[in-house]
């Protein structure tokens, strides 16, 4: 639209830019080395072959990308896909309406809702977990109070059940899914709202024609900040879930750390991080958003 | 007559906090009509017009539209639409998917739809417009979109919320027009939100002026202007000047005053207001008011009728005042006196200077006809 710049202002930015962009110089390198790095040499390492004793061979060859494809580890990519659906859709149906009526409150409140929301991330992931664990186990507080008040007679045992572990997901994960929705929702024009309810939409029309169609780039940087980590949060799957529930993060965990096998490991991340762009880029055809809020 | 009445508030009141916005405001509005509520931000205007749209709930009085009670209906329950001070159009649909959304919403078929989104558009003038996004408009197109949008429901009642704020003054005058001739060809009744009194006046078959959450006066454009009720509608829609004094004679209609501390004397015409003003007539009449002598008036005298002279001829009755300053503004030129008990009245003249100075002696005066009694407890 802007076609006629004059000269000298053109000039001017062109020097903006130039600053702009040594300043950002260090951060360039940073993110070169430490994210775009690793990731090549991940990749690189894939096509390796494993060593007798200790390390990698350097020597071409697909050997990793074939086991992927033996039963077992497809069962474990399908098992992990189903639970990071599962988790996902958990936190969609209790981060979305959160995150959308943490928007909805006054100053005041907003803020001090987010500081609740951030407390929790003062402490580790780990130990948090840990706090579950005395929730869930067998005689746990949820079994005694459950017990005390008669709605069961013996303990559930929900440790090291599934469910047990979408909760772990679910209470891990649901901060940044709340986050990404609240930064959409927050941005909404009320009025606009008002205005399709004037037209004569139901709130519940407004709801699906208006409001979730400009909150559906939070929404959807929610499901990726959600989806992509719980096909690979290994801990919580230990954790909440014993050894009964595998996932491909505890398959690359077990690979690199126990069995000392890299270049597996490797050839199972870069086919993971694949798997989860496909999802991503599939969704995003579906859903016609194009910027994710916060993300890309 | 009753049965042309379309929009009905009755006694409305709404309190925000602990503070009364609205305090039983009563109104009838006719089918057709192009009322206006004027008043400054703030009086309550606005919340007004939510209460009829059903975005919010009065805490006492009821809505009637056509005769029926909606005061608890929901929003997409009344046959009102509104066009918005910001325009709130939905910014992820085309103008098209704008203005269709109603109908989409009452399941038409799309042939007609079609039919009746080109239609809006060529009523708005902006035929062509409809594949373009909200954000591709300019302001003045965004403010015709809509009401587009507004109108293509065929709303009993168009509520516009100060539509015209944010243009520029030479897109408000011809948006003026525009909305006029609309309303006249859709014949669609039309409830004016504004703070801008000349709006008011050129749009408006009547005019409701608010303050505080009251009406102060409702009546035709010639009525609120010519024959204010109170003077803050005079001081508000005419900047007029408002005198006090108190009663000395009555003779013939006309009342003479003093000023405030005894500084001379004015006089006013205390008769009916001029009959011709067909449109309601038991609004417009003012009756003859009982005045008293000794009793205090306040009268109200607009800019342009205010006389002053340097050399007064013997007997003229008027207020002994000192010319303080001049200034041109408003494409009229502003003489500002100040009178003897300290308070201060402006005259304007056309041109830009006149031979009075900063420090003359004059007399202030003003044919009766001019000055307005105001402020009178029988008035309402």
């Amino acid at each position: 639209m802007n076609e006629i710049v004059p000269r000298n202002v053109k000039h001017k930015d062109n020097r903006r830019l130039g600053i702009s962009v040594l300043s950002l110089l260090p951060l360039y390198i940073f993110t070169l080395l430490f994210v775009a790095g690793p990731l090549v040499y991940m990749f690189i390492l894939s096509f390796m072959q494993r060593a007798e004793v200790w390390g990698v061979v350097n020597e071409f060859t697909l050997k990793n990308y074939a086991g992927i494809a033996e039963p077992i580890y497809l069962k474990t990519f399908l098992e992990s896909f189903k639970l990071a659906i599962i988790s996902t859709l958990s936190i969609i149906l209790i981060g979305y309406p959160f995150g959308y009526f943490m928007a909805k409150l006054s100053a005041v409140w907003r803020k001090r809702m987010m500081l609740l929301l951030m407390i929790p991330f003062w402490i580790s992931s780990l130990i948090r977990l840990y706090g579950w664990i005395i929730i869930f186990r067998a005689n746990g507080v949820l079994d005694k109070v459950l017990m005390g008040i008669g709605i069961t007679d013996a303990p559930l045992k929900l440790l090291y059940t599934y469910p047990a572990v979408v909760v772990g997901m679910v209470y891990s994960l649901l901060p940044f899914m709340i986050f990404s929705v609240y930064a959409s929702a927050e941005k909404l024009d009320w009025s606009i709202i008002e205005a399709a309810r004037d037209l004569g939409a139901t709130r519940w029309k407004a709801f699906l024609t208006i409001t979730l169609k400009l909150t559906l780039p939070g929404l959807l940087s929610g499901v990726v900040l959600t989806f992509i980590p719980s096909m690979g949060l290994f801990f919580i799957a230990d954790i909440m879930g014993g050894n009964k529930v595998v996932l491909v993060g505890n398959v690359i965990q077990e690979q690199l750390m126990k069995a000392h096998n890299w270049p597996f490991a490797a050839a199972l991340s870069v086919v993971l991080m694949i798997l989860t762009s496909l999802m991503i880029l599939l969704y995003r055809k579906i859903t016609h958003v194009k910027d994710l809020e916060g993300l890309v | 007559m009753n049965d042309n009445i379309i929009l009905q508030l009755d006694r409305i009141e709404k309190s925000f906090g602990g503070t009364e916005v609205l305090r039983g405001i009563n109104l009838s509005v006719k089918q057709g009509e192009f009322i206006t509520l004027l008043g400054s931000s703030g009086c309550g205007k606005t919340t007004t017009l939510r209460i009829i749209a059903g975005l919010e709930i009065p805490d006492g009085g009821r809505v009637l539209l056509e005769g029926r009670d909606v005061t608890y209906d929901e929003p997409n329950k009344r046959n009102v639409n509104t066009v918005f001070q910001n325009y709130a159009l939905f910014p992820h649909m085309t103008v098209e998917g704008n203005i269709s959304y109603s109908l989409k919403l009452k399941h038409i078929d799309k042939t007609t739809i079609k039919k009746r989104v080109d239609e809006a558009l060529e009523l708005v003038q902006l035929s062509g417009y409809g594949k373009r996004m909200p954000n591709e408009l300019s302001g003045g197109q965004r403010q015709r979109v809509a009401i587009a949008r507004a109108v293509v429901n065929q709303p009993k009642v168009l509520l516009l919320d100060e539509p015209l704020g944010a243009l520029d003054l030479q897109l408000r005058r011809q948006m003026q027009l525009e909305l006029k001739r609309l309303q006249t060809h859709l014949g669609i009744t039309f409830l004016y939100i504004t703070h801008d009194q000349e709006e008011a006046l050129n749009m408006s078959d009547r005019i409701a002026v608010m303050r505080d959450g009251v009406f102060e006066q409702v009546g035709t454009p010639a009525q609120v202007y010519d024959r204010p009720k109170t003077s803050y509608v005079a001081q508000f829609v005419g900047s007029a000047n408002i005198i006090t004094g108190r009663v000395i004679s009555q003779q013939d209609g006309t009342v003479t005053f003093t000023g405030a501390n005894g500084t001379g004397l004015a006089m006013l015409r205390n008769e009916p207001a001029a009959s011709g003003q067909t449109i309601e007539q038991s609004v417009c009449r003012q009756p003859v008011m009982q005045v008293d002598s000794g009793q205090t008036v306040t009268a109200a005298v607009r800019r342009e009728h205010i006389l002053l002279m340097k050399e007064a001829p013997e007997g003229t009755k008027g207020l002994d005042g000192v010319i303080k300053e001049k200034s041109f503004a408003g494409g009229l030129l502003q003489i500002m006196v100040l009178l003897r008990d300290g308070s201060e009245l402006v005259a304007s003249r056309h041109g830009i200077d006149s031979e009075l100075k900063a420090g003359d002696r004059v007399l202030v005066t003003w044919k009766p006809e001019n000055a307005v009694l105001v402020d009178m407890e029988d008035a309402k």
